[in-house]
């Protein structure tokens, strides 16, 4: 036991004076940080506006961040080859938080001093643009979050809006999805226990409660967990009609895989986190018949979501998702308020959102903002059917797609 | 009996990876972290081996030969070099092992760092047992594991190179000047244990149908939970303490849901049994 100890004596001797070669390869490191962080380090103004993005490109959350950073990138395409905004151009400033809070901070305060952009987008989940959230407004600019569900984040100040769905919206549809459209009498739920499966799960069971459903069981699981065996034996043994189950696409094949095995046979419905090609190729057979709530509409005629469908899997080589299509959405938005606020100004860009009604080309069929700056559009909910997402339903009631 | 099942593959799982685990520490006293990136090596060969062959009993020999062949260049790169060092220090390069393992397995240019789907038929039917249904995918975690500890327990009992491991693991130098060829019997068991990985690889990817670069990161802390149970380098320790944890978790997430992460209730019944056997369930107490 003496070695250890000996050799944190030796090494807290030495720490008071880094060795020479050590500071200076952190100052080069430090240099490198610096330099690869954003893509356009040129000065602001001119002929472009630059749009600060942070999004987790690596990390667990990788895939989701990858298909906003894509997404944005089309967006962006799409306005400067319509020529710009009045003449200028966009220019995307890309960073990744890893789905790191601290990072997403770090990020922010760098896109607001550093990269001094114009404008900025969240294409991340709701922790990181939470943290993000407030050093925008204190720094009066605009921010948009493409995705993040959590109702605070635009509380924070009149600078910061939102282009997804809110998790009481779209519990209640889910509600409203399960007890109408599906006749559904016993009620199971199974919710991933962060602030997103906690918000879904609180919408739904107030909606089923109110209106006459029976819950039959209500239990939560750690987003890690991979076997869910022994909590869908448990709910098997009760024969719901539905089983809601809010998570992502990763937790949903694992349940849909080892609901199959068990032979649970309640109709599962699930949440935007579902929405992408991933959850098919995990599940595969398994996958087929799930219902969920989302934002992106496979079967939709309208022209701007059938490009946006076509574009992105042209870029990318594979299927769009509800995240890309959101985070479009708030690159288009952004262009929007450049656009009628004629500059950047932070004042003029909030009062050219407030008039913001049908959003021009947006595939996730915005139709204007509530007073919490959060998005409007009609609930819609997709299904698994060979292989690929289709129109299930659509939800038009004001009193259930009405975000505060 | 639903319940009980599900245990027992879980368990299953478990004792496979925890068995190599105990028998490398058993001969070499070295705490194994990389042992998980072996699992890993393994349920990625497993996979491509099924790729190709849409067998998973091809990706089973291929999961234990990547195994085998990994845990030994693991130990004649590595550890070989280290035996006269302190302990800390193949247990730094370990850990070091495991990391680089996982960071190369998730690189976009090797196997990247998505979740990939393994829907392998096994081709085994679904059992009812006493109103319960093993699945296929079940049964064949079940028979893999039962065909591979009755394989080890001959091996380690009625053969040679058996004596030989049990002979060098009480006492390396004992059994050098009594004529084992110590050399060989070290290697063999990094081998013999590391294929039991590679299998354990194989069959969690059966199981939960998927493999991911990162799927031997819960599985490394936990092989030495159950490790330590069973009383350091034992062989039958491990195989019980494995199926002891996963009954416990699978018994209180039955009766209480996920009240804590699962990973938890192996630490915590870690922290109770040391406070009360500190030489684990089934170790003999020191001298």
């Amino acid at each position: 036991m003496s070695t250890p100890s000996a050799v944190r004596l030796q090494r807290s001797r030495r720490s008071s004076r880094p060795p020479a070669i050590v500071t200076a390869a952190a100052a080069l490191l430090a240099l490198g940080l610096a330099a690869c962080g954003g893509e356009d380090s040129g000065a602001g103004g001119g002929g472009t506006y630059k749009i600060g993005i942070f999004a987790p490109t690596t990390g667990f959350a990788a895939s989701d961040g990858k298909s906003a950073v894509n997404s944005a990138k089309l967006a962006v395409e799409k306005v400067n080859a319509a020529g710009g905004v009045q003449g200028k151009e966009l220019k995307l400033v890309v960073y990744d938080d890893a789905s790191k809070p601290d990072q997403a901070a770090t990020i922010a305060q760098k896109l607001v001093r550093q990269d001094n952009v114009d404008i900025a987008v969240s294409g991340s989940y709701s922790a990181q643009t939470r943290a993000a959230a407030p050093i925008f407004a204190r720094s009066n600019k605009v921010m948009i979050a493409a995705y993040a569900v959590d109702p605070e984040i635009t509380q924070v100040g009149e600078q910061i809006w939102r282009i997804g769905e809110l998790a009481s919206v779209q519990g209640k549809v889910a509600g409203k999805l399960a007890l109408d459209n599906l006749k559904g009498k016993k009620v199971a739920i199974l919710y991933v226990d962060n602030d997103f499966g906690t918000g879904l799960t609180k919408a739904f069971r107030d909606y089923v409660k109110q209106n006459g459903g029976q819950i039959v069981s209500d239990s939560k699981y750690p987003l890690e967990e991979k076997d869910f065996r022994t909590v869908l034996g448990g709910i098997k043994a009760k024969s719901p009609d539905v089983l809601y189950a809010p998570g992502y696409y990763n937790n949903a094949a694992d349940i849909a895989n080892q609901a199959a095995e068990l032979g649970l046979k309640a109709q599962i419905v699930g949440v935007e986190g579902y929405d992408s090609p991933k959850l098919i190729d995990l599940a595969g057979k398994n996958a087929e018949g799930i219902i969920f709530t989302t934002e992106l509409d496979r079967d939709s005629s309208n022209p701007a979501v059938k490009d946006f469908l076509s574009g992105y899997e042209k870029k990318t080589g594979v299927k769009a998702d509800a995240v890309g299509a959101e985070t479009y959405d708030a690159v288009l938005l952004a262009a929007e308020a450049l656009k009628r606020a004629g500059g950047a100004d932070a004042k003029k860009l909030v009062e050219g959102l407030k008039e913001v009604k049908a959003l021009e080309g947006s595939v996730t069929g915005i139709t204007g903002f509530s007073p919490q700056r959060n998005g409007i559009r009609e609930g819609l909910a997709q299904v698994v059917k060979g292989g690929d997402f289709h129109r299930y339903a659509t939800f038009r009631d004001p009193s259930l797609i009405t975000p505060p | 009996m639903q319940d009980a099942l599900t245990a027992l593959t879980l368990g299953s799982t478990y004792v496979l990876l925890a068995v190599g685990l105990s028998m490398i520490y058993g001969i070499l006293r070295i705490i194994h972290v990389a042992h998980a990136g072996v699992y890993t090596i393994g349920a990625y060969v497993g996979y491509l081996a099924w790729g190709q062959t849409g067998s998973v009993w091809v990706a089973l020999v291929g999961g234990m030969a990547a195994g085998a062949l990994s845990g030994w260049l693991i130990y004649a790169l590595m550890y070989r070099r280290l035996l006269e060092a302190p302990r800390y220090v193949p247990l730094i390069a370990s850990i070091g092992a495991f990391i680089v393992i996982q960071d190369l397995l998730s690189k976009p240019w090797l196997m990247g760092s998505d979740r990939l789907a393994m829907q392998a038929d096994p081709g085994l039917p679904s059992v009812g047992v006493l109103g319960a249904t093993v699945s296929p995918e079940a049964l064949y975690v079940l028979v893999v594991t039962a065909a591979l500890l009755l394989a080890l327990a001959v091996l380690f009992r009625r053969s040679d190179i058996g004596l030989q491991w049990r002979a060098t693991a009480s006492d390396r130098e004992l059994a050098g000047a009594s004529g084992v060829s110590v050399e060989r019997a070290i290697a063999s068991t990094f081998a013999v244990g590391s294929a039991l990985a590679g299998a354990a690889g194989v069959t969690v990817a059966v199981y939960t149908e998927s493999v991911f670069a990162f799927m031997g990161e819960v599985p490394s802390y936990k092989a030495f939970v159950i490790v330590v149970l069973g009383g350091l380098g034992a062989v039958l320790g491990p195989v019980v303490a494995g199926f002891v944890l996963a009954f416990a978790e699978t018994l209180l997430i039955a009766n209480a849901g996920f009240v804590l992460p699962r990973d938890a209730i192996a630490f915590l019944i870690l922290v109770i049994v040391l406070i009360v056997r500190p030489q684990g369930l089934f170790g003999r107490a020191r001298a």
